[in-house]
């Protein structure tokens, strides 16, 4: 299975090791908002802005390295925008793996 | 050619905002930036009259003022109705290409998933615009 990783942030930052914190810090800082705003919109059943919410989430699911997951949650992203939720558990295991990989 | 672009950066998200920043370091040419985090606060910099740019830079998916709605009130300004607005985004909605070039849109690209390709993009942007005579 995929694992988050900074493949992606170390292309972005180079040999900037700064740079590079700086990004991790910016992801940590906003990651838990992003989610609990997800989760609030998913329950109330406003999937659109669910899927607002899903695209923000997806920019830090890119910068992970997380590629294939990338693609689920674009599909994701897309199927709520018509009320379609199924994909909402594999979405909550991507954002389960990204938690335990950011803060433990 | 200009010396240097003076370039307003419309982008709601802090890591792209240091992604684009950290590729116009990387130019041969200086250039000024500043950064708004949505369309409203864009609109609350462009009034300011200390302040002049040649090009603006401008995401779609923005909070509170989208970069659709921050065109629509861009095109109704004297000063900006005519300065080139290029879209960065990850969108590749055909609607939202559409709407922007009907309003009016200098160019649009989909932000590359890659960094080094981004980078490229975003040099030949900066390139073609400190060239350009419009600006």
């Amino acid at each position: 299975m995929e694992q988050p990783n900074l493949s992606v942030i170390k292309e972005i930052a180079g040999e900037d090791i700064d740079f590079q914190n700086s990004i991790l810090e910016i992801i940590k800082k906003e990651f838990p908002d992003e989610v609990k705003l997800y989760n609030e919109s998913f329950l109330s059943k406003d999937y659109l802005e669910a899927s607002n919410n899903v695209h923000k989430i997806k920019h830090k699911i890119s910068l992970l390295g997380l590629t294939n997951n990338l693609e689920l949650a674009s599909e994701f992203e897309d199927q709520l925008k018509t009320g379609e939720i199924k994909l909402h558990e594999k979405f909550l295991e991507i954002l389960n793996k990204i938690h335990v990989y950011l803060y433990n | 050619m200009k010396k240097y672009l003076s370039i307003l950066l419309v982008e709601d998200d802090e890591i792209e905002r240091m992604k684009f920043k950290k590729v116009c370091r990387e130019t041969s040419f200086s250039n000024v930036i500043m950064e708004a985090n949505n369309g409203e606060n864009a609109l609350k910099i462009l009034e300011d009259e200390k302040y002049s740019f040649d090009l603006i830079i401008s995401d779609i998916n923005m909070p509170r003022m989208d970069g659709i709605e921050f065109l629509v009130e861009l095109k109704k300004t004297e000063k900006y109705k005519n300065t080139p607005v290029v879209i960065i985004s990850t969108s590749n909605n055909n609607k939202d290409l559409k709407k922007c070039y009907e309003l009016g849109v200098s160019g649009y690209f989909t932000k590359p998933i890659k960094y080094a390709d981004y980078k490229q993009k975003v040099l030949l942007l900066l390139d073609y615009w400190k060239k350009s005579e419009l600006v």
